[in-house]
């Protein structure tokens, strides 16, 4: 495929949340929600600024956030058609929108779906009542029955639910109910994060003066564990680290972050990585929208509110495959095509790690293609470390 | 200078108790600096030493005084290091003198650490001229101070001058004082010259410094020169003195305080307590008191990064020209790869030395516990060894017996802290010898301690048990048997043998069981389990287990931001190669100070 050729994957940020969750460090805000008419005309700036007079292939389109679910129809109707409009959108594409359950109604997801998303994505975390507390969502599980009926009614096949676990105070059992019940509620794909504590949110805070224990790594295991056994019995494919679909489901849009693709980040925030390039779009929503109205793009992709960017070195591309393209667990990574793009192969390229970590058992290879074996999943940075 | 109006004195004071601030003012008021040249405590050139506020090495400084009589005196100021592991330096110091002032914190009284060296200066028949420093102080009692003087000197409490240095309140008294009551030098100037080295520094144009005290004859800068301990013979390149920076003169003459600059390339050659005299017309009988000070605590030095060990070598040759009292020597440790074994005349040396290499050189250091020097008597020759690392020590099987160096200790404190010191030191194999009671509600507790007992948190524990009270003071006191065995430490089912240690058989189980917990909380979780065990000969007395990780996984890559994934991952990446591995166990380097931190109480 020639440059012009490639098709892009679209990720779009939209950085409005009502309440900020105890554990976020997303890049969103709960106090300038006025802006979201303002930013959503920013925002179909930028893809056009971006794009510029060439049409390009995309294939998916991802909003996320924040809460994209509390963008108004008419709002989402801008940036689609400014996607509509600049890019070769594949009549199949997939269109996914992140949204939080409780802000959604079957009217306003009907609304949406005929705008052309197809593809809805939950934040459920928990169904446990004190876990959602802790983790500060604003919803019930009642609250998710609700909106996942909202979303079939509305014509949704495809359906993901987010799930953490790893929060203090879960148990085993406690992890198995919200796992239970999510699958009750037939989801096509699943996304199962282990919480992480980052610095500077509350949890940190409530973690370092006692009010919260420490998360325990090996419950976080068990857990995991516990999910890949019950989920294999559901049919669910177990297709990166992270994430599980029923066959023929698995996320088109963050396929193409795993595969070490091009995919363009509009919005606030939003990382991109295309045209060798990785760049990220500044932060703040109030400069993102002066700099889209007042600012001429650079070179593709990088757009008048781009804060940081820098070419993709050779080390880093190698080093990038590895990290992306072994979390997924059924393609891995393709050392065939490795060998061929770098003129090395993996193994030399790295001083023997790959030999390395097959005889600790974390890698395994076959047919050309190097996989994570089942110890090396849930281990998977004693893997990367060699590779950076 | 005419001999009877030479003054030499040094000054005996604890830490912080103001010493450096009245050599200052005793500077500025007899003009041998002025106001601009006035650098804060002059006497500590080094930085360390302002930090730490101690002086590592002796100076000398002359000034000039005109008295109240109206005659102009050569006072000679020698410093004295302020710490116990420096007490052979402190005494000859103390030697090249006939007078010391002994200055005490109004708000402190007397310390151990003062008191010894009052002992000493008594011993060297200095004239003492007591002096209650910081009386501006609001918390100065300078009454209950001056009468704990009397009590412990005799000195009555009407004759101590209160001063503040700070303020420079009433420090001519002081001058006058020396004038008045230090007798001046005795020796005869036409006799062979005898020059007691009391102090040197290693200068790179002009050799090894020796900081003299002329006690007979003289000295011209073209006289060669010998060292009486090794017949070393030099021609010196200049002599001088320190006013106070170094300043050529032409003649060093009887009683009077001055450096020559030998010329000579070690401080080894021309050591502290050694005698200067002619080559030409050499005097029959070195001054006494030489004697070599020897090492008496040992440690691993390994660099952090394999790849420095070049720079380590050459920063602890560079330190040694300086420091006749650190030896060291190339060492293998299969967990540390390649270092060296470093001698030290105390802890508090091995601290000093181990913060110069860190700041002036740059360097990271990892250190291993501090061992003593044993002898080993062998089972069957009678042969006995040396050792000074526990890897050293041979099977149990082929010991008759182990030696270990026992240290008397003196401890002063509060009264009320007498419990606390007495189970410190009981439950270090410490032996109580007698007690004194020099003032009211001060006490002085004397004991025979095991050296290895002192070297691991033992002053911490001591300062920390009475709120920062109690003073300590040491000294070699011999060689004892011990029944002890030696620890030994396994990661992996590998012995570990920068974690090995020495210990007193009753103790091991206990220490083992200790360093056991340490180490597998020090110890991150690898890709397998790894059991670590304590072991005296062939008998293992405690294990745990580092159990195998299970989760180290990035879950959530946020909105596709690969680069702060690939961040995080350097980020742990560097710290993986700060570790050292033991066999494929990769251990951080706080691993081998546990040893440091196996309290005795808990």
């Amino acid at each position: 495929m020639t440059q012009a050729e490639e098709s892009f994957s679209l990720y779009l940020h939209i950085p409005f949340c009502r309440h900020r969750c105890s554990y976020c460090d997303f890049n969103t805000y709960t106090t300038v929600g006025e802006l979201k008419e303002v930013y959503a005309r920013a925002l179909a700036a930028e893809i056009r600024q971006v794009a510029g007079e060439v049409r390009r292939p995309a294939h998916t389109v991802f909003f996320g956030g924040g809460t994209p679910s509390l963008m108004s129809p008419e709002a989402l109707a801008c940036i689609l058609d400014a996607v509509r409009e600049s890019f070769d959108l594949a009549g199949d594409a997939e269109v996914t929108m992140e949204a939080n359950p409780g802000t959604v109604d079957e009217a306003y997801l009907a609304a949406v779906r005929a705008l052309g998303v197809n593809r809805l994505s939950f934040g459920v975390q928990s169904v446990v009542t004190a876990e959602l507390a802790l983790l500060e969502r604003e919803h019930d599980f009642a609250a998710v029955v609700a909106a996942v009926a909202a979303a079939r009614q509305a014509g949704f096949v495809n359906v993901n639910l987010d799930l953490i676990y790893g929060v203090p105070g879960q148990t085993l059992r406690s992890w198995e109910e919200s796992l239970q019940a999510v699958l009750s509620l037939a989801p096509q794909h699943l996304s199962l994060y282990c919480l992480t504590i980052e610095p500077g949110t509350p949890m940190a805070r409530w973690l370092r003066n006692g009010r919260i224990a420490p998360p325990d790594p090996d419950l976080a295991a068990d857990q995991y564990e516990l999910a890949c056994g019950l989920l294999a019995e559901y049919g669910f494919v177990h297709y990166e680290i992270s994430n599980w679909a029923l066959p023929g489901y698995q996320c088109a849009h963050n396929l193409t972050y795993w595969r070490t693709r091009p995919y363009l980040g509009l919005g606030a925030g939003a990382h991109g990585f295309a045209g060798g390039y990785r760049y990220v779009v500044v932060k703040q929503p109030r400069v993102y929208i002066r700099r889209m109205q007042q600012g001429a793009g650079g070179e593709f992709p990088l757009s008048a509110a781009v804060a940081e960017a820098h070419q993709v070195s050779r080390r880093e591309a190698m080093s990038d495959v590895v990290i992306t393209q072994l979390r997924l667990l059924e393609e891995g990574l393709d050392l065939v095509a490795f060998a061929e793009r770098f003129g090395v192969s993996l193994d030399d390229a790295f001083d023997g790690a790959v030999t390395r970590l097959m005889g600790w058992g974390l890698v395994q290879a076959d047919n050309g293609r190097l996989r994570l074996t089942e110890k090396g999943r849930f281990l998977s940075n004693q893997v990367f470390y060699w590779f950076v | 200078m005419e001999q009877s109006k030479i003054r030499n004195f040094c000054i005996i004071a604890h830490i912080d108790h103001g010493k450096s601030t009245l050599a200052d003012r005793l500077l500025q008021v007899t003009g041998t600096i002025s106001e601009r040249e006035m650098q804060e405590q002059i006497l500590d050139s080094m930085d360390l030493e302002r930090e730490k506020g101690v002086t590592i090495k002796a100076s000398a400084v002359r000034m000039l005084y005109t008295a109240k009589d109206g005659e102009t005196y050569e006072m000679n100021l020698i410093d004295t290091p302020g710490h116990v592991d420096f007490g052979y330096e402190v005494s000859r110091a103390l030697q090249s003198c006939e007078g010391a002032l002994l200055v005490v914190d109004a708000t402190q009284g007397i310390e151990a650490q003062t008191l010894a060296n009052l002992y000493l200066a008594l011993d060297a028949d200095l004239e003492i001229i007591p002096v209650i420093n910081k009386i501006d102080l609001p918390a100065a009692m300078p009454d209950e101070v001056a009468q704990e003087i009397e009590d412990i000197t005799g000195i009555p409490a009407e004759e101590v001058i209160p001063v503040s240095a700070k303020m420079g309140t009433n420090v001519e008294a002081v001058l006058e004082a020396i004038v008045n009551r230090v007798p001046p030098p005795e020796g005869d100037p036409e006799a062979p010259l005898r020059a007691l080295v009391f102090d040197s520094h290693y200068d790179s144009y002009k050799g090894v410094v020796a900081y003299v005290r002329i006690f007979e004859g003289r000295l011209t800068g073209q006289d060669w020169i010998k060292m009486m301990s090794n017949d070393v013979t030099a021609e010196p390149i200049e002599i001088g003195i320190f006013s106070p920076a170094m300043k050529p003169v032409d003649e060093l003459s009887v009683g009077e305080v001055g450096y020559i600059a030998t010329g000579l390339k070690t401080v080894r050659e021309c050591r502290v307590g050694d005698t200067i005299t002619l080559r030409d017309r050499p005097a029959t009988e070195p001054l006494p008191g030489f004697r070599t000070v020897k090492p008496m605590v040992f440690a691993g030095f390994y660099p952090s990064e394999g790849e420095d060990y070049a720079l380590l070598k050459e920063a602890l040759e560079k330190l040694q020209l300086n420091d006749a009292a650190l030896v060291f020597e190339p060492e293998t440790s299969n967990a540390l790869n390649f270092g060296f074994r470093c001698g030290f005349l105390g802890l508090f040396h091995m601290e000093i030395v181990q913060e110069r290499l860190e700041r002036e050189y740059n360097l990271d250091i990892v250190a291993t516990a501090p061992s003593v020097r044993y002898e080993v008597v062998m089972a069957h020759t009678g042969e006995v060894r040396i050792i000074d690392s526990p890897a050293e020590l041979p099977d149990e099987g082929q010991i008759a017996e182990i030696r270990e160096p026992w240290m008397h200790v003196q401890i002063f404190t509060p009264e009320e802290y007498y419990g606390v010191v007495m189970d410190l030191v009981m439950k270090r194999r410490g032996e109580f010898v007698g007690q004194e009671y020099p003032a009211p509600g001060r006490v002085i507790l004397k004991f025979d301690l095991p050296l290895a007992e002192m070297i691991v948190d033992f002053y911490d524990k001591l300062k920390s048990g009475t709120r920062g009270y109690a003073s300590m003071d040491y000294e070699f006191a011999g060689y004892r048997a011990s029944d002890l065995v030696k620890l030994d430490v396994l990661v992996n089912k590998q012995p570990v043998d920068a974690l090995a240690m020495i210990v007193h058989r009753d103790h091991a189980y206990h220490r083992g069981q200790k360093l056991v917990t340490q180490l597998r909380k020090l110890i991150p979780r690898q890709l397998f389990e790894v059991p670590i065990q304590a072991a005296v000969g062939k008998r293992v007395i405690s294990r745990a287990t580092v159990k195998a990780l299970r989760k180290d996984v990035l879950a959530k890559c946020y909105g596709g931001d690969v680069t702060r994934k690939r961040k995080l991952l350097e980020k742990q990446k560097k710290g993986k190669r700060r570790m050292k591995m033991i066999g494929t166990v990769e251990v951080p380097q706080e691993a081998f100070l546990a040893v440091l931190r196996l309290g005795d109480d808990d």
